[in-house]
């Protein structure tokens, strides 16, 4: 087993004095991909956005925990660090892609200035050496006509091109951590697997890390090595994604998998689909107990809707936050 | 005016949630400041008069010249010793007459030009535009003082003269807003009934703009009363001895270094009610339309 | 970008049309019509008055008239002064320079002082200073541009004596540093209202510009403050600047008018002020033709920039 490269340990954040997300802890190895799965407001995004320290004016919101990356050698707490030095890990040693290719490229510059700025900020590159290696990155993300598309403004793309630019940008001084934040989600279907795809096979060939958030169960499959599952702001479950998408032991992520409609069950009248009633509560408005009590069919007052379960270890490498997952796996 | 009205005090507020109009309004400390301002002045400009010992033409020879505070005129007298509070509360009725007929008349015409560009949005609609457009382009003091050099300078006529120079915003801003509404239903239900053009326009959409209306209605006192200070100034306005507070600025500058006061004090008040009017048109803008656009 | 540029071109010569129709109207329906100077001079007989009147073709029709005049309007005769008999254009040309040298100026510090004042509100939204610049910004917005310089000449001429009370330049002193001392105090209060109009804007263009997602994006590359600022953040919220810039015109026009007489400045707004009070119509409709023509020149240019600035729209 490969070491880890980021572990983070009892992460925190809080908007305006009001947790977002509590005691969010787990760790990536190297080369290997983990996905972040949850509903909207579960608080996936936030964890990526903490990592990167990307989450906006400081005043506003508060971070704790540790969140130790081992950058070459060199163990550093993303968390605690000076802006400068977080600035200048952003890009080179941790590379971000977000969901939106439509707004997150700058319209006013060339998608090749866009690539290469990262370039001339990391490796120092001359303005020349970077286009260069611009042109380069254009045609690993398999986008055609590179030298062409080099010049070409992020309006004059299709959505999956510009998400491809957007992989270039990410990937360009070769991160040892890519965190994608639902890159999939605002394509087409067919556009989606394209760029699942190509980001297994830049992975196969560097070596990299991956957080890869989503809310579709499918794309887990296709490409996370290890599933994690949030819910209202924590960690609900987590371990290889073969055991939780087989033998799930978190009610939640159980509800998660028989809401994933599968073209099988549809041709099969019998097996219906089923939904988890209710919806994630927001971050002012959460339970005591279980965050997911008031959702879970297995529910019982006691301890549910008393205690908070803590995230247990129930193999080496699967953890579980659920008070009865023994009596229901029984 | 050649200033364009723009800024918005309440921007910089946070956003805060309340349900009635009024206690938006209320909130709005700088729109309260403003109205609280406007009310003192309209009472000094009504009172002061009555209750002085001096006549606006009241003419003093011995205290010619006397500073504020520094002899019988509380606020001082001007190069004939005429009393200036008593000046400044007379011109304040021509100023502020003036202001709020202006408005009266130019949003009477802005808002049937607004309605009838968006209403008959074909040819009729881009004619009016593009007029609109056409006014715009002349800096509207040098139109102001065109049309005030051409008339006989009556308090009446330059009333009318600012009102023709300041229909345009209006104009705009009731079609923008004529045409978001039609594209809603409702307009387009009582076409489908039958009702004449003019029922919809009065009876449909004229109600549902009447806030941004007010909006612009109240911004546009105070463009009048800046617009009425500027040509008064420059000697095209009200004619003495009739005291306007631009015209009461028209002498003041020869004065400067002898009697400076005579050029300050209708500069602060003409600010004071200025600034007033913008503040309560910010104000109105958050109360009667949170949704409305408050970038700026 | 060329059809953008040949509908542009298109608009703004309708618009000019009707402005040489408001025009046209003005000199017509005033009071005496294009007639009033002759009638008021002294020993002008009734027949004389209408032999004048049918030397200046005011007997064919409006639509004729109207046509005779955008002709000469278009070959660049404007007419005489009553004044001097000098050709109009060449009298606004002997002025235009002295207004432009006050807008030019005024213009860079309003831009300059504007985007710093409209940044930083933005930057530090509802802190002390951007309540300030708000409130600043509406107060300078509501005093009279006249009344300010009085102001201004009260405080910096009459007593610290610091600056001139007004005109271009000291008689016989023909040196730059001259030049530019008389220019501080006008420039400033023509710059004034410019300064609040465009911090407003600055910010709220600021405002929507800085949660972008591609702001994000630059910082995600790692990217330093300053560097997202000016090629992210500054790039793009500048843009809608530019449209902003040239609907100021009309503003700094007749600001300049007004600032122009407080400080005896001879230019352009002066020269209309003279030839109003001498009734000069000539030279008062040749300005106020003149001055919509630099207003419908203006706005052109400001759209062909940002056609140039903006690649969606350059692309097209």
């Amino acid at each position: 087993m490969s070491a880890d490269i980021l572990r983070v340990e009892n992460l925190g954040v809080k908007f305006g004095g009001v947790p977002v997300i509590q005691d969010v802890s787990f760790s990536l190895r190297a080369g290997e991909t983990l996905a972040i799965v949850g509903e909207s407001g579960s608080g996936k995004s936030v964890t990526a956005l903490a990592l990167m320290r990307l989450l906006g004016d400081p005043r506003m919101s508060s971070t704790t925990g540790r969140a130790l990356l081992d950058d070459g050698g060199r163990e550093v707490d993303l968390l605690t660090l000076p802006e400068r030095a977080m600035a200048s890990l952003r890009g080179r040693s941790m590379g971000m892609i977000f969901q939106e290719p439509m707004t997150s490229l700058n319209p006013v510059h060339t998608v090749g200035d866009q690539i290469s700025e990262s370039l001339i900020r990391h490796e120092k590159l001359s303005a020349r050496a970077a286009a260069a290696r611009a042109v380069e990155l254009l045609g690993q993300v398999g986008i055609p006509e590179p030298e062409r598309r080099f010049a070409s403004y992020p309006h004059q793309l299709s959505g999956g091109m510009r998400q491809r630019a957007m992989i270039a940008i990410a990937l360009a001084c070769r991160p040892r951590i890519l965190i994608a934040d639902e890159p999939t989600t605002a394509l087409d279907v067919t556009i989606q697997a394209q760029i699942l795809d190509l980001l297994r096979s830049l992975q196969r060939d560097s070596g990299m890390s991956m957080i890869f958030i989503t809310h579709s169960l499918g794309v887990v499959a296709e490409i996370a090595d290890r599933l994690m599952v949030m819910y209202a702001g924590q960690v609900v479950e987590e371990g290889p994604v073969a055991t939780l998408l087989h033998s799930p032991r978190m009610p939640y992520t159980d509800g998660l998998l028989q809401s994933v409609p599968r073209l099988s069950a549809a041709l099969d009248s019998r097996r219906r689909l089923t939904s988890i009633p209710g919806q994630v509560p927001a971050p002012r408005s959460r339970p005591a107990g279980c965050v997911f009590h008031p959702r879970c069919r297995y529910a019982l007052a006691e301890p549910c809707e008393r205690v908070r379960p803590a995230l247990e270890a129930i193999a080496p490498d699967h953890h579980v936050r659920c008070a009865r997952w023994r009596e229901l796996s029984a | 005016m050649s200033e364009a009205v723009v800024t918005s005090g309440a921007e910089a507020l946070p956003k805060r949630r309340s349900t009635s109009a009024l206690s938006r309004f209320l909130r709005h400390r700088l729109a309260v400041a403003g109205l609280v301002t406007l009310a003192l002045i309209l009472i000094a400009s009504i009172l002061v008069p009555m209750l002085s010992p001096y006549g606006p033409l009241t003419i003093d020879l011995r205290n010619r010249f006397q500073a504020p505070f520094a002899g019988p005129h509380p606020l001082g007298a001007d190069q004939m010793g005429r009393d200036l509070s008593v000046r400044l509360a007379m011109a304040g009725r021509i100023s502020l007459t003036i202001g709020f007929t202006a408005m009266l008349i130019s949003t009477a015409i802005g808002v049937t030009v607004g309605l009838l560009a968006g209403f008959y949005r074909g040819w009729i609609g881009a004619a009016l535009m593009r007029m609109v457009d056409a006014v715009l382009c002349f800096p509207s003091i040098f139109l102001l003082l065109t049309l005030a050099a051409l008339v006989t300078p009556s308090v009446a006529m330059i009333t009318l003269i600012i009102a023709l120079t300041a229909w345009m915003e209006v104009a705009r801003v009731v079609r923008a807003e004529v045409i978001s509404l039609r594209e809603r239903d409702f307009a387009v239900a009582a076409e489908a009934i039958g009702v004449s053009d003019l029922t919809i326009m009065v009876r449909e959409l004229l109600p549902n703009i009447m806030a941004p209306i007010t909006v612009a209605a109240t911004l546009n006192v105070a463009r009048a009363i800046l617009a009425e200070s500027y040509i008064s100034y420059l000697g095209f306005g009200i004619q003495a001895p009739t005291a306007s507070w631009g015209n009461m600025l028209n002498n003041a500058q020869q004065y400067l270094d002898s009697a400076p006061w005579l050029a300050i004090l209708p500069g602060v008040v003409i600010t004071l009610a200025v600034t007033s009017f913008n503040f309560i048109g910010d104000g109105l803008r958050d109360a009667l339309d949170p949704r409305m656009d408050r970038s700026i | 970008m060329a059809n953008y540029l040949l509908g542009r071109i298109a608009q703004s010569l309708l618009l000019l049309l009707l402005v040489s129709m408001i025009g046209f109207s003005l000199l017509h329906f005033a009071p005496g019509g294009p007639l009033a100077q002759f009638a008021n001079t002294p020993g002008v007989s009734q027949e004389a008055l209408q032999q004048i009147a049918k030397q200046m073709g005011l007997d064919r029709p409006l639509p004729v008239q109207y046509a005779e005049w955008l002709r000469r309007l278009l070959t660049g005769d404007w007419g005489n002064s009553y004044r001097d008999g000098q050709p109009v254009l060449s009298v606004i040309g002997s002025h235009l320079g002295a207004t432009l040298e006050l807008m030019l100026t005024s213009t860079t510090i309003a831009v300059v002082l504007g985007t710093w004042i409209g940044v930083l509100g933005a930057m530090r939204r509802y802190s002390l200073a951007d309540y300030a610049a708000t409130i600043g910004a509406m107060v300078a917005l509501s005093l009279p541009t006249f009344w300010f310089g009085l102001v201004m000449i009260y405080v910096f001429s009459v007593r610290l004596r610091w600056l001139p009370a007004g005109n271009i330049a000291t008689p016989g002193d023909g040196s730059f540093l001259d030049l530019l001392w008389h220019l501080i105090a006008p420039s400033i209060v023509l710059a004034l209202v410019t300064v609040a109009t465009w911090s407003r804007y600055m910010r709220a263009s600021m405002l929507e510009v800085i949660n972008q997602d591609y702001v994000r994006t630059a910082r995600a590359k790692g990217l330093l403050g300053f560097r997202v600022l000016v090629h992210h953040i500054l790039r793009n919220a500048l843009l809608p600047m530019i449209t902003v810039a040239g609907l100021q015109i009309p503003t700094l026009l007749g600001g300049a008018l007004v600032t122009e007489t407080v400080f005896t400045w001879p230019g352009m707004g002066r020269l209309f002020l003279d030839s109003l009070s001498y009734r000069d119509y000539p030279v008062v409709m040749g300005l106020l033709m003149f001055s919509a023509c630099m207003v419908l020149l203006g706005s052109f240019i400001a759209d062909v920039l940002y056609g140039i600035a903006d690649p969606r729209v350059r692309m097209k």
